[in-house]
């Protein structure tokens, strides 16, 4: 079936003369298009904006400032700890270390018994202050 | 290590033990640990301070064994504890006011 034996008109000549089939407007016309910016002028105002973020980073700093005070207390904790077991446990390297320096001056003696002019068996820097020896490692039983 | 205690029932230094009592420590053996820290300042030799450092072992090891014998099952508690977590105060904070509370 072609359009014009659908659309046609009585008394027409040629197609040309077909009712026009169009989609257009309803009748009366469409309803009107907002299309203008409506930014509203409410809220807070800029003064007040700032005050409330500036607010914001002072408390956040406050609770910064309160967590660095009890992570020091923390700390303060651990190193007066420290302190009060370093005297017991020096006192134990020293007894050890002195029982082990005796038997290595025995040692050197007994290396260095037919050697004319060694003098002692311990000869260390000319400074007066006792040094810790620097032979090497410090306890070959551990390491 | 198991237990705080060797053979004889004396509790044994170790880090665990004196990290649990420092507090003891530090308030008890106050003056030999400054002793022997000034006579270390005045010669590190470590021949010189013997008698010294005798005196805070001495001092040290008798408050570890008081402390033991007075309140034994929260001390145990309070070192197994700073054993598992390696002497970190903080996460021990239970065990550690259960110790305060019997042996200030």
């Amino acid at each position: 079936m072609t359009e014009a034996m659908i659309r046609k008109k009585p008394g027409m000549a040629s197609v040309k003369d077909m009712p026009v089939l169009q989609d257009g407007p309803p009748p009366g016309g469409f309803a009107p298009v907002r299309y203008a910016r409506r930014i509203s002028n409410t809220g807070p105002s800029a003064m007040a904006i700032f005050l409330t973020v500036s607010g914001a980073f002072a408390w956040g700093m406050y609770q910064v400032g309160q967590g660095n005070k009890i992570r020091r207390a923390l700390k303060e904790e651990k190193y007066a700890a420290r302190r009060a077991i370093l005297p017991i446990l020096q006192a134990e390297e020293d007894e050890r270390f002195v029982s082990e320096w005796k038997k290595y001056l025995d040692y050197e003696a007994d290396v260095m018994k037919d050697v004319p002019g060694w003098k002692v068996g311990e000869n260390v820097y000319n400074s007066g202050r006792w040094m810790p020896p620097a032979t090497g490692e410090l306890r070959p039983d551990v390491w | 290590m198991s237990s705080a205690v060797d053979a004889t029932g004396n509790p044994i230094p170790t880090s665990a033990v004196l990290t649990a009592s420092a507090k003891h420590i530090g308030l008890r053996c106050m003056p030999e640990n400054v002793a022997f820290l000034k006579c270390k300042k005045n010669d590190p030799n470590p021949e010189k301070c013997l008698d010294k450092g005798r005196d805070v072992t001495r001092c040290v090891l008798g408050l570890l064994k008081d402390l033991h014998q007075k309140c034994q099952k929260e001390m145990d508690d309070y070192v197994g504890c700073m054993y598992y977590y390696t002497n970190e105060f903080d996460l021990c904070r239970k065990e550690q006011e259960a110790f305060e509370k019997v042996c200030p």
